[in-house]
């Protein structure tokens, strides 16, 4: 892999200081304005100008911490004016913005605990709740939405004032909610796809790249680095529906589809595996490059399988496949990140390093960070300011594990301060690869008081649910 | 992430069985007869609680005409009477303090962690008004009272299990097994033979605990209750187990209305469920009747010891200062949803 810094440009437009923020790549300014515009270079908000910064992995440590502390400190004072649940919280921390005077004071910022966002009481209550936790210069509806379906209310939302709420359901069955407004879903896209594309330059170059998705449609990327015509699902309700009706299973049952599936769905199961295996080898045999982002559960389940059906898929070199989730494999035995890139790379026909890891904190809803050749996930540096917290809230040293906590400028809507439920160590640059800014180790886990809110338990719950029906 | 299976229980029944061995249902009891022979020489009840200094007299309120309401939420559930007159009279007594509703369920909030001991007493889990009258109770006695009141107060209020997984990494640095261990040593200076027994056997269970989780076992116990008030739109959650006195002898932020509840933080992170009735069975209140009654002795030698934690936790909180014990936690302070509206003020 070619590090950032000397690939192509990808640079905000200089010559236009007044115009809209502009890039030198035409398809990944297409991309890009899919997802909403850019605003004008001229505002200097220094949350846009550390979003659009170029090569966010060449910068070096006190130019991206610069740009980083103004983004977070903006981001900071933002919420203290326009968000009342986080004013009170940080009048109870006693840290106001005036105590943030650099880069070093940013772990005096009040991190908010993730349960926080999984507080809603229940359908009825979830309009004022939402709106408790929410800035105040959002719309909201003025008048309560009389349905007791959340689904309906996200959607009347979404509807009627633009605000998206994304939500995760935990296997505890509490669900998060995270409310994004306009200003917040475009920096959200655009910061994943500049975070994609800066990440894995030579996609750029890719004109014909297919996306192909395991996911249910909540999980966006797919559409977000290929035109929405390129995206092809193999989970999506008729696909699902045609791979039941192949049922025929005479295969003998397997242990770890009874383990991934249950032992009454196992026949089902393996149907939708070898539905899923037929497909991909449709898609591969056109000889196009692709993305194949797949829950890391499904990714180890449809390797094995894939390995015992006929020695393994080829999709070759021109394939990556984005495994995320975290969700691991229940296969006879737990396997390490390594050993699951093994099995995938042998399953799919292609090399370890072709297997990259996505994780997103709180689900696939805030910031994310990308994982090099060797695993390491890397965090834009401008972007999120990364740390590693003890269970006293102080913040821990390079390399010690530690509850993962980030402070993100990007969100508007609500204050992207977090303290996550995932155990973590952090280093202050990649030991394997050029790219700059602080990596997390592969090895991130659940504290052992998080519970399992990772997508790759929606999908397979979505998966069962479709099964049984 | 790994996905990990969980279990309801630490050790399956028959296990734990073998590891506690016969010496801790002997220690259970061994100490019972003497502590019964103490009350009888004190002219007391023998079903007198272990600090029975803290029993108090109740005023009862006069019902006649008075319209209770039988609204959910507001009306009276098993183990929670919201209706008897001692209830009514002393939510009259905090109505009359109180300027609004979030005041009133402050007040409350307060007096039901403060004043009321956490303790446990075979009989005081049956009755609101008996939790009122020991001055005593465990966390849910207690929980019992506070929603009793707040609905006699016109405030509805509901119950609330949170969900806690406990693991080897983090069981140091958890309240709940920082408190054992501190009993457990506290047991194990005792001069009582049964005393220094019931802590070995105890340890015991710990350290095989510890193993199995070292192993890769986390196990789950679906149930610590926390309550809900619903004050304007919002309900707001409370979680009154811990005094000041006993949050700060655990080196735990003083608990205070409005602000997230710790258990929230520390453990599950959600709450499992919520219901109008106190989230435990009758067979639960007889089961743990008749283990405090039998096990009468080691009851009130753990009673004297929460006793002795207070002390500790008032010294403290002398030596520091309420505030500055406060200030040096105040990252744990996280406001509530709806609570941002109302006046808090976390330092006096």
């Amino acid at each position: 892999m070619t590090p950032a810094n000397t690939d192509a440009p990808l640079q905000v437009g200089q010559s236009e200081a007044c115009g809209p923020v502009a890039f030198a790549d035409p398809r990944l300014q297409s991309l890009v304005l899919t997802h909403g515009s850019p605003p004008m270079q001229s505002d200097g908000n220094p949350v846009e100008l550390a979003l659009y910064t170029p090569h966010p992995f060449a910068l070096q440590e006190q130019q991206a911490e610069a740009l980083c502390y103004e983004a977070v400190h903006a981001s900071f004072a933002y919420h203290l004016q326009h968000n009342a649940f986080y004013r009170r919280y940080a009048e109870a921390a006693g840290v106001c913005a005036e105590d943030l005077r650099g880069p070093q004071d940013l772990v005096k910022i009040p991190l908010i605990p993730v349960h926080v966002f999984k507080g809603c009481p229940g359908p009825h209550e979830f309009l004022p709740w939402l709106t408790s936790l929410s800035a105040t210069d959002i719309a909201w509806p003025t008048a309560a939405i009389a349905t007791d379906s959340y689904q309906e209310q996200i959607a009347l939302l979404y509807r009627d004032c633009g605000i998206q709420v994304e939500s995760i359901e935990g296997d505890n069955g509490a669900m998060l909610f995270l409310p994004f407004d306009r200003v917040s879903q475009r920096r959200n896209v655009h910061a994943n796809i500049l975070t994609f594309f800066a990440m894995y330059p030579e996609f750029r170059n890719l004109a014909e790249l297919t996306s192909v998705t395991l996911w249910p449609p909540t999980f966006r990327w797919p559409s977000w680095i290929v035109p929405q015509e390129r995206v092809r699902s193999l989970l999506d309700r008729p696909l699902d529906l045609a791979m039941l009706a192949e049922l025929s299973a005479p295969q003998k049952p397997r242990r770890f589809v009874h383990r991934f599936f249950g032992r009454r769905q196992a026949r089902q199961g393996i149907a939708l595996l070898a539905g899923i295996l037929a497909r991909l080898k449709e898609v591969a045999a056109t000889g196009m490059p692709g993305v194949l982002w797949i829950p890391s559960s499904l990714l180890g389940v449809l390797s094995h399988f894939a390995l015992e059906q006929d020695g393994g898929l080829r999709l070759g070199s021109a394939w990556r496949v984005i495994q995320s989730g975290g969700w691991q494999p229940n296969l006879e035995q737990p396997l390490s990140a390594a050993e699951l890139r093994m099995l995938a790379a042998q399953g799919l026909g292609i090399l370890p390093e072709q297997v990259y890891d996505l994780y997103s904190p709180i689900g696939s809803l805030g910031p994310c960070a990308l994982s090099c050749e060797a695993g390491y996930l890397h965090i834009p540096p401008p972007l999120v300011h990364p740390m590693v917290v003890s269970e006293a809230m102080e913040p821990l040293d390079e390399g010690m594990w530690g509850r993962f906590a980030f402070l993100s400028p990007l969100p508007q809507a609500f204050p992207g301060f977090i303290v996550t439920e995932d155990r973590a160590r952090l280093w202050r640059r990649c030991p394997s690869c050029d790219r700059l800014g602080p990596v997390l180790d592969p090895a991130i886990s659940l504290m052992h008081d998080g519970e399992d809110r990772s997508c790759g338990n929606i999908v397979r719950q979505i998966i069962a649910e479709r099964l049984t029906t | 992430m790994p996905s990990e299976k969980r279990d309801r229980l630490p050790l399956p029944m028959s296990e734990l069985l073998q590891v506690l061995g016969p010496a801790f249902g002997i220690g259970l009891v061994v100490l019972t007869p003497k502590a019964y022979w103490q009350r009888l020489r004190e002219a007391r009840s023998l079903l007198s609680p272990t600090l029975y200094e803290r029993q108090r007299t109740l005023t009862r309120a006069h019902l006649d005409g008075r319209i209770l309401s039988h609204e959910p939420y507001l009306r009276p559930t098993p183990h929670c009477d919201a209706h008897a007159p001692e209830v009514i009279a002393l939510a009259d007594e905090f109505r009359q303090r109180a300027t609004d509703d979030w005041d009133y369920a402050r007040k409350l909030y307060d007096f039901v962690r403060n004043e009321i001991a956490y303790a446990l007493e075979p009989a005081s889990g049956f009755q609101v008004v008996t939790t009122l009258r020991t001055g005593c109770g465990g966390c849910l006695d207690k929980l019992n009272v506070f929603v009793a009141l707040a609905r006699a107060g016109g405030i509805p209020a509901r119950y609330c299990t949170v969900g806690n997984v406990t693991a080897l990494e983090q069981s140091k640095e958890r309240p709940r097994l920082e408190l054992a261990n501190r009993l457990l040593k506290d047991m194990e200076g005792e001069r009582a033979w049964s005393l220094r027994k019931l802590s070995r056997s105890l340890s015991r269970l710990i350290s095989r605990v510890e193993h199995k989780v070292e192993a890769g076992q986390s196990f789950e116990m679906r149930f610590h209750p926390m309550a809900e008030l619903k004050i304007g739109e919002f309900w707001i959650p409370a979680d009154v187990t811990w005094s000041d006195a006993e949050a700060a002898a655990q080196g735990l932020p003083l608990p205070r209305f409005g602000y997230d509840p710790l258990i929230l933080r520390r453990y599950r992170g959600s709450v499992l469920s919520r219901s109008e009735g106190a989230p435990i069975g009758k067979a639960y209140w007889v089961v743990r009747c008749v283990l405090c009654l039998l096990a009468r002795g080691l009851v009130d030698h753990l009673n004297q010891t929460f006793e002795g934690l207070r002390a500790q936790g008032r010294q403290i909180l002398a030596e520091m200062g309420q505030d500055e014990y406060i200030r040096r936690l105040r990252r744990f302070y996280v406001p509530v949803p709806g609570a941002a509206q109302h006046g808090l003020s976390l330092l006096a």
